[in-house]
């Protein structure tokens, strides 16, 4: 029989009264949709992995100034922050001068420095790229819907919440994303397994 | 009289998000309207072929977190 799942609310108490196990279950438990997520909103396998420790330390500093009082939304919170963060982190990259060669190119990419992971790369490399090309061609908006629904697992009413629109709004964005990511992948025969 | 329901219906249905009059509806008439399942497969199979890609932070990052948590909690009590 498996063992009844304990809810995130009870983990972060414990957690509170001193059970750092509680914790790492608490990490466990949303780490991959949280970084999923991360990624695919800043693109970049480097500046995730930075956003997602800060994301987890804004969690850790919260909840032991005993600033949580989400109850069980401990997901919408925490992916609240991860937005807040990305968003910020997308802002300041744009500001920032890309370093070109005498040709144009970034510097960075003739280095050889790119953001595939070591993950990617034990994956088929056509499949991911093709699925992260596609999903980064989205409008702004629908990317955001489609990562934050069926990546990071929110609930429409939580997105529209988290993006300060409307739960209408949001259906139609993601219904959207959906046919138009579907019509890519159908027109150039990408076939994601 | 039946609720008409919409594409929108059928997305909140997909994702167990459709509100309980809407969903009896979807589910009592949902073996007799082709176009209903034809949109909840093409759901699916969206569904499994973005849920493929699924990352996890390093070992290091996550190393990181839980020592911060670790020592927070040193500090806290």
């Amino acid at each position: 029989m498996n063992a009844p799942i304990i809810a995130d609310g009870v983990l972060i108490q414990r957690y509170m009264q001193g059970n750092q196990a509680a914790f790492e279950t608490l990490l466990n438990r949303h780490r991959n949709r949280i970084f999923t997520s991360i990624y695919l909103l800043v693109n970049d396998r480097y500046l995730a992995e930075d956003i997602f420790q800060e994301t987890f330390i804004k969690i850790i500093n919260n909840i032991q100034a005993g600033k949580y009082n989400h109850e069980d939304k401990f997901l919408p919170w925490a992916m609240r922050i991860a937005r807040n963060l990305s968003i910020d982190t997308i802002r300041s990259k744009k500001r920032m001068p890309v370093v070109v060669d005498s040709e144009g190119r970034d510097v960075f990419d003739c280095l050889g420095i790119s953001v595939q992971s070591r993950e990617d790369e034990q994956v088929n490399q056509d499949e991911i790229s093709a699925l992260k090309f596609w999903i980064r061609e989205l409008p702004e908006e629908q990317r955001e819907v489609l990562i934050l629904r069926n990546y990071a697992e929110l609930s429409f009413k939580e997105i529209a919440i988290l993006t300060n629109t409307n739960i209408n709004t949001c259906i139609g964005r993601m219904h959207y994303a959906i046919l138009n990511l579907r019509k890519k992948m159908q027109k150039n025969a990408v076939k994601i397994k | 009289m039946i609720k008409p329901i919409t594409q929108s219906d059928l997305l909140l249905f997909f994702y167990n998000e459709a509100d309980e009059v809407t969903a009896s509806v979807i589910r009592e008439n949902l073996s007799d309207n082709q176009e209903w399942q034809s949109y909840l497969l093409e759901l699916e199979a969206f569904k499994s072929e973005t849920r493929s890609f699924n990352l996890s932070p390093n070992s290091t990052t996550l190393a990181i977190i839980l020592e911060e948590s670790r020592s927070q909690l040193e500090h806290t009590l």
